[in-house]
């Protein structure tokens, strides 16, 4: 009898698509015992094993359609985590909406950063915080074990941004520290797109542009404002409060990074299931 | 025939299979395809869904045994499956006769 490694590798696939919970061993133990016994089947037929295993494992479907397809039928009370995630969510949302206010009165008054720069510096960076923390709490829920390790090394530094981002305005405007603002938000860029990818992988259902938005926003915004800290560095006598374009558009990024995170937090309150969506 | 043919049908003949007897998942696909005479020889991650969704609405009941080393779970009718199995048979035989006749039952152009 083969070794049952294409059976292995597919449940593996499947598991990782699947998220955690118990409903993944259940499921995980069922098509397991299907792929064995077809490939049993299969070689009692005249078939070679590594054929059959073959065969067994195309017959089953492809692995994410097929999570897809099993995770849309697990119900359950929603774990107090995913609710948790949703709240975060949502908060961060909200806050990202009031900040926004205060932010873009501070750019369009210009000159001098007047005080409502600092609130907005203030609710931005908590709303960082959010961000962070539902980027975690899904990445924990729908990564396999070993990739959650790898995605973890990124959580430390994004964490360590986020608590700097909560005075970005006078970090920044020190010139020789705007290089290391560059260099800290082009590593959260990588991060919020690593972080987001296994979740894109995991998702059963449910409108997909949440998950764009915030992925484009979160991209965009950390993206402009890695240019402007690196023009900073790069431009004696050049602070934050004097380039005004590229602060317009980091704040546009902001309205389309609160439509995601809000939906998100809804869909993660609103599921009844870890991973599995209200059927529509 | 094809998932997308029997997609609506699905549930209704995993119930009769199941009149017969317990069966595990694999077991169910097998009998389907044996009393279809290999027309619905359908994709197989496709049935699972689709006995889960009968399990979750109260029509198939379920236990987990243990086979040559490997968990198996085995599915089986509950009475409300039985009583739905019942409606959804003679509805579907009402259905295919109202079909029978609208298909077979005239020439065409129809000569009053």
């Amino acid at each position: 009898m083969a070794s049952h490694s294409m059976i292995e590798q597919y449940l593996e696939q499947l598991r990782r698509r699947l998220g955690r919970g118990a409903h993944v061993e259940h499921l995980s133990n069922e098509v397991s015992d299907h792929l064995h016994h077809a490939t049993e089947s299969l070689v009692a037929t005249g078939v070679d094993p590594a054929t059959a295993e073959r065969l067994a494992v195309e017959r089953f479907g492809e692995p994410t359609a097929v999570a897809k397809s099993l995770m849309r039928e697990q119900v359950g009370p929603a774990s107090i985590f995913t609710k948790l995630a949703g709240l975060v969510a949502v908060g961060g949302g909200l806050l990202l909406v009031v900040a926004f206010v205060p932010a873009m009165y501070s750019v369009l008054m210009g000159g001098p950063r007047p005080r409502s720069g600092m609130v907005a510096a203030m609710l931005l960076g908590v709303a960082q915080l959010a961000l962070l923390a539902l980027l975690t709490a899904v990445t924990f829920r729908s990564a396999a074990h070993r990739r959650r390790k790898v995605l973890l090394a990124f959580i430390v530094p994004l964490g360590v941004l986020s608590v700097f981002n909560l005075g970005y305005l006078s970090v920044a405007d020190a010139l020789d520290s705007a290089w290391a603002v560059a260099a800290l938000y082009l590593l959260f860029a990588v991060a919020q797109a690593l972080l987001l990818e296994p979740w894109s992988a995991h998702q059963s259902g449910g409108p997909a542009w949440p998950r764009w938005a915030l992925l484009v926003a979160a991209t965009l915004n950390v993206a402009i404002w890695s240019l402007q800290a690196a023009y900073v560095g790069v431009s004696d006598g050049v602070s934050n409060d004097r380039v005004p374009v590229s602060n317009v558009l980091w704040l546009l990024t902001l309205p389309l990074l609160s439509a995601g995170m809000l939906a998100l937090g809804r869909r993660l309150w609103t599921e009844r299931a870890f991973g599995a969506p209200i059927a529509a | 025939m094809k998932g997308d043919e029997t997609k609506g049908h699905l549930e209704l003949l995993i119930l009769a299979v199941l009149d017969e007897g317990s069966l595990h998942g694999y077991a169910v696909i097998e009998r389907l395809r044996q009393r279809s005479g290999g027309t619905f020889d359908l994709a197989e991650g496709t049935v699972y869904p689709a006995l889960h969704r009968l399990e979750n609405a109260g029509l198939l009941a379920s236990s987990w045994s243990e086979h040559g080393g490997r968990k198996r779970k085995v599915y089986q009718l509950t009475s409300g499956g039985r009583d739905a199995l019942a409606t959804r048979r003679d509805a579907w035989k009402s259905f295919a006769a109202a079909v029978g006749k609208t298909l077979g039952g005239r020439t065409w152009p129809a000569t009053a």
